[in-house]
């Protein structure tokens, strides 16, 4: 019973922590933009993070070691650290673009301007890093995150006509106004949104942290086959509700706030209370996860004590580190730069670190000195590398998209 | 002379080419400008209408406004730029600038309505700017 219990607690976290502000961001501009036809990009990224992240928390619960520190020792500190430095900068971008998120949110609750909120959300998610236990951290943010579901309940509120939304999937909508260049830019937008780099070193990290060893495989597998494919449907249902309110008005969303207005028109002042809730919540717990990860991968890199099962006096650099971080992200945001903005911004970057990112971990999955019995099949080396073409092409791609479009302009 | 013939008619193609290309950038920013504040109107409308309906709260709504508001003063200021080497283009700038103007005033007098009284009377302006932005995008897009 425990066990089942655990289980089901672990898929309904994986769900409600699967969206961030750069899928509520990204998945909204693309259903107000281009209807449901990038959906097809959403399946690829979910299915390529599924199939990257069970590597990496296998790898950890067969090694009791975290991805990083194997990629260090495995591919040498040279190549490591390009690994390092591109996972790391992008996820600083992603913490910054969370921490914003949460402000925008509470923005939508007290009409106070963002920029107040700021430094409040930096300082309750240090203060939450400090005090409270990995645990109950992950699976309360994930929990309220789990009100996003609102977007799938608002879709159908909607009542939206359901062949026309069928119709979007299968052939791309065109408004007459947007050109190719762009949707091909969405496209790598969305897929480094939902493959973005931070989640699989969270996960391995995390897997470290709870203890993992194989007997923990099936609940880990679980949770990323079952709990990231349904994290995906909500990003689906966030561009659905965009698409079947926000597209047929012409109305392009570049706010957080705009993103609430067929929530409200679905569901009143109910669901959008539900929604904001969410949105605190999958964003808090993004910021949570990107400023562990920020430790967790320069700690790991330099063999630093690390962890939130350590007492922090033990681990003194690796919360050092993660101060230093927030303290980066607060400065950026209070210039006055648009945290939506870095949010985009972030995901195409993503999209460029992809391959230092996932070809490392290809590969110490394939070890056996690491993995033992445990190293990769041919099928799913075979899907690894499909997608490694899928990622490169990606990441050669995302630049070039950025400056032609204009940042998707 | 052949060469020189030939060089001179593909610098006369260049110039053109760069001439029409410079035209046709320029309407695409004044596209691109009108059609944010066509977002910015459009999204402001549909929110007071939520606010009206009481489906959506007070909170929400002021920040849709203030963010429309920023969007549209933006989107005007993004006209300043734009370099007119034409009548055409100048008379087209011209008209977005004052469809877009009257977007920002109607905007920002429905954001302080609502600060101010807690509701916003009516729609009209913001409609009247909206139509007049609407007529403008379709002709320029009609022109493209």
């Amino acid at each position: 019973m425990k066990r089942v219990f655990g289980l089901a607690l672990g898929i309904l976290t994986a769900i409600g922590g699967f969206v961030d502000i750069g899928d509520l961001v990204t998945n909204a501009v693309v259903g107000s933009r281009f209807g449901l036809s990038l959906a097809w990009v959403v399946v690829v990224g979910v299915l390529g993070i599924c199939v990257f992240a069970q590597m990496s928390g296998r790898v950890a619960a067969v090694s009791g070691r975290a991805t990083f520190e194997l990629i260090r020792e495995r591919l040498g500190p040279r190549l490591a650290v390009m690994n390092l430095g591109a996972s790391f900068l992008i996820n600083l971008m992603t913490l910054t673009a969370e921490i914003g998120g949460i402000a925008l949110a509470l923005q939508l609750v007290s009409s106070v301007n963002y920029l107040l909120w700021v430094p409040f959300s930096a300082i309750a998610v240090w203060l939450i890093i400090w005090r409270v236990k990995f645990k109950i951290m992950e699976n309360v943010a994930g929990l309220v995150g789990l009100c996003l579901i609102g977007f799938a309940v608002g879709l159908f509120l909607l009542g939206p006509d359901w062949d026309e939304l069928g119709r979007q999937v299968l052939q791309k909508v065109s408004t007459g106004t947007e050109k190719t260049s762009t949707y091909w830019f969405y496209a790598v937008a969305l897929f480094g949104a939902a493959m973005t780099p931070y989640e699989v070193f969270f996960f391995s990290s995390g897997a470290v942290e709870e203890g993992w060893t194989t007997k923990d495989l099936a609940e880990s597998r679980a949770n990323v086959l079952v709990g990231f494919p349904l994290g995906g449907v909500l990003s689906l249902a966030i561009a659905g509700c965009a698409a079947v309110v926000l597209l047929p008005e012409l109305i392009g969303v570049t706010t957080l706030s705009q993103v609430m207005l067929p929530v409200a028109m679905a569901g009143g002042k109910l669901l959008l209370a539900f929604i904001i809730l969410g949105v605190v919540a999958a964003t808090a717990g993004a910021a949570l996860e990107t400023t562990l990860s920020a430790g967790y991968t320069i700690a790991q890199f330099l063999g630093w004590p690390w962890g939130k099962f350590r007492p922090p006096a033990q681990a003194a650099r690796f919360h050092l580190l993660m101060m230093v971080c927030l303290l980066i992200g607060l400065g950026t945001l209070m210039t006055g730069v648009d945290p939506i903005q870095v949010t985009e911004l972030s995901v195409v970057f993503s999209a460029v670190a992809l391959p230092l990112t996932y070809l490392p971990i290809l590969i110490v999955a394939n070890d056996p000195e690491y993995m033992g019995e445990h190293v990769n099949g041919r099928a799913l080396n075979g899907i690894a590398l499909v997608y490694l073409v899928i990622i490169l092409a990606a990441a050669l791609a995302a630049i070039p998209l950025l400056i032609i479009t204009g940042a998707g302009q | 002379m052949g060469v020189w013939v030939r060089a001179a008619g593909l610098a006369l193609c260049l110039v053109l080419l760069c001439g029409c290309s410079q035209e046709s950038s320029a309407r695409d920013d004044l596209i691109h400008a009108l059609n944010e504040t066509h977002s910015a109107i459009a999204s402001s409308i549909l929110a007071i209408r939520l606010y009206d309906q009481q489906r959506s709260t007070r909170a929400v709504t002021e920040t849709v406004l203030d963010d429309m508001a920023k969007q549209a003063v933006d989107a005007e200021g993004a006209l300043e730029p734009i370099s007119v080497d034409s009548a055409q283009i100048e008379s087209d700038r011209d008209a977005a600038l004052a469809a877009i103007h009257a977007g920002v005033a109607a905007l920002l007098n429905s954001r302080d309505e609502l600060e101010q009284h807690g509701a916003v009377a009516d729609t009209a302006g913001l409609e009247s700017a909206g139509k007049q932005v609407d007529a403008l995008l379709n002709q320029l897009r009609g022109s493209q």
